[in-house]
């Protein structure tokens, strides 16, 4: 039984009490925790998804069990619409967004926007770079678009995996003043098929899919949209460097709770993700993936996420 | 050669690569025969387990997944009539008919053995011509895909009775693949604002309805058949094996030529396959009611495609299908960077994997004849007791693949469009056919237009596709014609 006074006695004690403890009156998750992947088993999303989880499991991040939950379709929007409708202000659920998870609700107003979920942390950068195949005339960007210059606009054709692909080559165009010919593939490995069998001049990719083919010198990188050179790849320049007035242009790919989660499962969360990118086996997952780990959590993850919106809906040519 | 062949048996014969291997066929054989859970889903499912396992033990394990997958596939294609891969859909529709003849054991017979031989053949193309052949397949651009879909669809009047009914059904397919999310813009079609409708409808959703629901709803209406007695026999007879062989050597060449080029693999391979037979056939009436050809020609080319589709992974780094793909991620997890020096710079990794494919072909060989067995035995029961585990399969395998409700309403809807189907008797296979070809159908003849800037010269000016075109057109024309031609002849 409560009585007044040992409820003030209790609160009066309460500074006094070892951090250990005071850290419990926060938040712990206290039942299983789903981790909804809004991507198919085996993409590269899923893949990372995967990775962290081992990571949560295996150095025992997370008290209670972690389990994975596939719900692919329509680009991320099938995944982001099942947190919305059935998961709000649930803390005991994570999802994995990216780029594609803001991308498609611009393209289709059906598909639930980020605004369903509260960010938690971006975790990793891919970078994209101008590829054209090994024995291609041109030696650096400047060379590539003055061809695309002399000859009529869409000569040059480009393979793309995909609608981020698509925006590279638009912010490319948009900087350079010169028109592409965009043809859409399925994946990155399908447009890297076109490019080394000679159907298409050029491809905008990641790092990760090339890398074998620029080893062997197959194809080769004219550039790169970022502000610093790539550590990966030092000898490749960046766009600013030859003169292209190109912004930086990067994929991020992070971590998110439901929308309305209280503020601290949402600090539990930031502590949780900090150790995962934090870890080792992270760090050897960015250097296979030929990534950049970009730790960006809470506040600023979301201040992050709106200037990519902006960007984004202004290379689509969507405005708000 | 030898030397590098000989190290790669032998670091495929140690106990734990030997284990691994068979884990690998096992598994595969497992997930084939689910409809729903795939090799894909499989190896994504295994993958971070084997983090810091030594790559070329997981690869060889990933290898028998994914070639695994296309025995066990055949199972209850042909059992049930529920098409466990889409590789297996052309199987279903012979195989089926053997087993309601009392021929199931012969039919995973002939595809067991079918596919040992083409498995052996393709990994012997694997070894002796990767490097060329991959470099061959870059020569397939969107105009050559355009043409060689083109051919594919050419198998929507070769497959069902009535050339008008093929044609409807196969449109039809056709129309559903727009379904969702358009590949060339972004933009979305025909969803009606759903969100589930934004991938279209699936293949395994559409597949296991038409076939699977649709087919135990027909049955229901019908007197129960009488058991099957004889089932024991999984030996082909002498007369059957003659009949199977020429198929069987045919849809191996078939199969790992259509299984190099990157992202066509195992499906396309089977219907082609299926046409062939159907169109070298002497008596081709007998397709679709039993023919032993359709199950031989089409098992075996989905198998060889498996192997062929390593050929652009392993010489070139570039994946041959959605599985490879994985495979191809895979490899960069263990540091291996996938890229056209893997055969130089990994080549003990290679070989082993390569040398593991023999050896894991011959254990699905001398798995799978008890197992045809046993499994036929299964049709001794009352086919009536049969229809509520196979509803209950359907559902679980439509729902696991995405975890969604709404796919297990659709499977409702096409399975009653299914049963509507078979009732009127309208052939099943050209709507999946429709749907699966498709897509590529219409991404490559827009990929095309594009590099054209709106011209079709462009199929008819780069010969592969102007010979594939070809093809095309005398498989359509060639059987009018020549009944025009031949009362002429024989009147002279």
């Amino acid at each position: 039984m409560f009585t007044r006074r040992s409820l003030m006695l209790a609160a009066s004690a309460m500074p006094f009490l070892p951090n250990t403890i005071r850290a419990q009156a926060g938040w712990v998750p206290t039942r299983e925790v789903e981790f909804v992947i809004p991507f198919a088993v085996g993409g590269g999303a899923d893949l990372l998804a995967r990775v962290i989880h081992k990571i949560i499991t295996d150095e025992k991040l997370v008290p209670v069990p972690v389990t994975l939950n596939n719900r692919p379709g329509g680009g991320g929007a099938v995944g982001l619409g099942y947190v919305a409708s059935r998961k709000a202000a649930d803390p005991h659920t994570i999802i994995l967004v990216n780029g594609t998870t803001q991308i498609t609700p611009i393209l289709n107003p059906a598909a639930r926007t980020l605004t369903e979920i509260r960010p938690s942390m971006n975790v990793m950068l891919d970078d994209f770079l101008l590829f054209v195949k090994g024995d291609a005339p041109w030696k650096d960007a400047k060379e590539f678009i003055a061809a695309g210059k002399a000859r009529p606009p869409k000569s040059i054709a480009f393979a793309t995996g995909g609608t981020t692909d698509v925006m590279a080559i638009t912010v490319f165009t948009k900087a350079t003043g010169v028109e592409f010919n965009t043809l859409n593939f399925n994946s990155g490995g399908e447009a890297l098929t076109q490019l080394l069998g000679g159907h298409v001049q050029a491809c905008m990719g990641n790092p990760l899919e090339f890398m074998g083919h620029l080893q062997s010198k197959a194809v080769k990188a004219l550039g790169v949209f970022r502000d610093s050179r790539f550590s990966a790849l030092p000898d490749v320049p960046t766009m600013k460097e030859q003169g292209i007035e190109a912004p930086n242009f990067q994929m991020w790919r992070g971590l998110a709770t439901p929308r309305g989660t209280p503020d601290a499962p949402a600090l539990y969360w930031e502590g949780v993700f900090a150790k995962v990118v934090a870890s080792p086996a992270f760090a050897a997952y960015i250097k296979e993936n030929i990534a950049t780990a970009a730790p960006v959590p809470g506040e600023a993850f979301a201040k992050f996420l709106q200037d990519q919106e902006k960007l984004y809906r202004d290379l689509l040519g969507k405005p708000a | 050669m030898i030397y590098e062949l000989a190290a790669g048996f032998a670091s495929a014969l140690t106990p734990w690569n030997l284990l691994m291997c068979f884990a690998g066929v096992f598994a595969g054989q497992l997930v084939g025969a689910l409809p729903g859970i795939g090799p894909s889903s499989a190896i994504a499912l295994l993958l971070p387990l084997t983090f810091g396992a030594d790559p070329t033990s997981a690869i060889i394990l990933f290898a028998g997944i994914y070639y695994g997958a296309q025995y066990g596939g055949t199972l209850t294609s042909v059992l049930i009539s529920v098409p466990g891969e889409p590789s297996s859909v052309m199987t279903s529709i012979d195989g089926y008919q053997m087993a309601l003849q009392g021929k199931a054991g012969v039919a995973l017979g002939i595809a067991a053995i079918g596919s040992f031989i083409a498995g052996t053949i393709s990994t012997i193309g694997l070894m002796l011509l990767a490097p060329p052949m991959a470099r061959a397949a870059l020569a397939f651009g969107p105009p050559e895909y355009f043409a060689l879909v083109v051919l594919g669809l050419t198998a929507l009047a070769a497959v069902g009775g009535s050339v008008l009914k093929g044609l409807t059904t196969g449109v039809f397919g056709l129309l559903i693949s727009t379904v969702g999310i358009d590949q060339q813009t972004g933009v979305a079609r025909f969803a009606f604002d759903r969100l589930w409708l934004l991938d279209g409808v699936g293949f395994i959703v559409l597949t296991v309805a038409i076939f699977g629901v649709g087919e135990v709803l027909s049955s229901v209406g019908k007197p129960t058949p009488a058991p099957i007695t004889n089932v024991a026999n999984v030996l082909p007879s002498r007369a059957e094996w003659r009949a199977s062989r020429m198929p069987i050597l045919r849809g191996s060449f078939i199969g790992f030529f259509v299984g190099v080029l990157p992202a066509t693999g195992a499906t396309i391979a089977s219907f082609i396959a299926y046409i062939v037979e159907k169109k070298v056939a002497k008596d081709p009436s007998r397709f679709g009611k039993g023919a032993i050809e359709g199950v031989a020609g089409p098992e075996a080319s989905n198998n060889a495609a498996a192997a062929g589709a390593m050929v652009p992974m392993l010489a070139l780094g570039v994946p041959g299908s959605g599985t490879t793909a994985i495979i191809l991620g895979a490899l960069i997890m263990f540091g291996v960077r996938p890229g056209p020096e893997l055969f130089e710079k990994n080549s003990a990794l290679v070989w082993a994997v390569i040398a593991s494919m023999y050896i894991g072909n011959l254990m699905l060989l001398i798995m799978n004849l008890p197992l045809a067995r046993l499994f036929a035995q299964l049709l001794r029961m009352p086919y009536a007791w049969l229809y509520p585990p196979i509803l209950a399969l359907c559902v679980a395998g439509v729902y696991s693949q995405a975890n969604s409700i709404e796919d297990v309403w659709m499977l409702v809807g096409f399975g009653a469009l299914g049963w509507a189907m078979m009732r009127y008797d309208w052939p099943p296979a050209p709507l999946i056919l429709g749907l699966v070809l498709g897509t590529i159908f219409e991404n490559s003849l827009r990929q095309s237009m594009t590099l054209s800037h709106g011209s079709v010269e462009i199929f008819f000016t780069r010969p592969i596709s102007a010979v594939l075109l070809a093809c095309a057109a005398a498989a359509v024309l060639a059987p009018p014609l020549l009944r025009m031609f031949r009362p002429r002849v024989a009147a002279v």
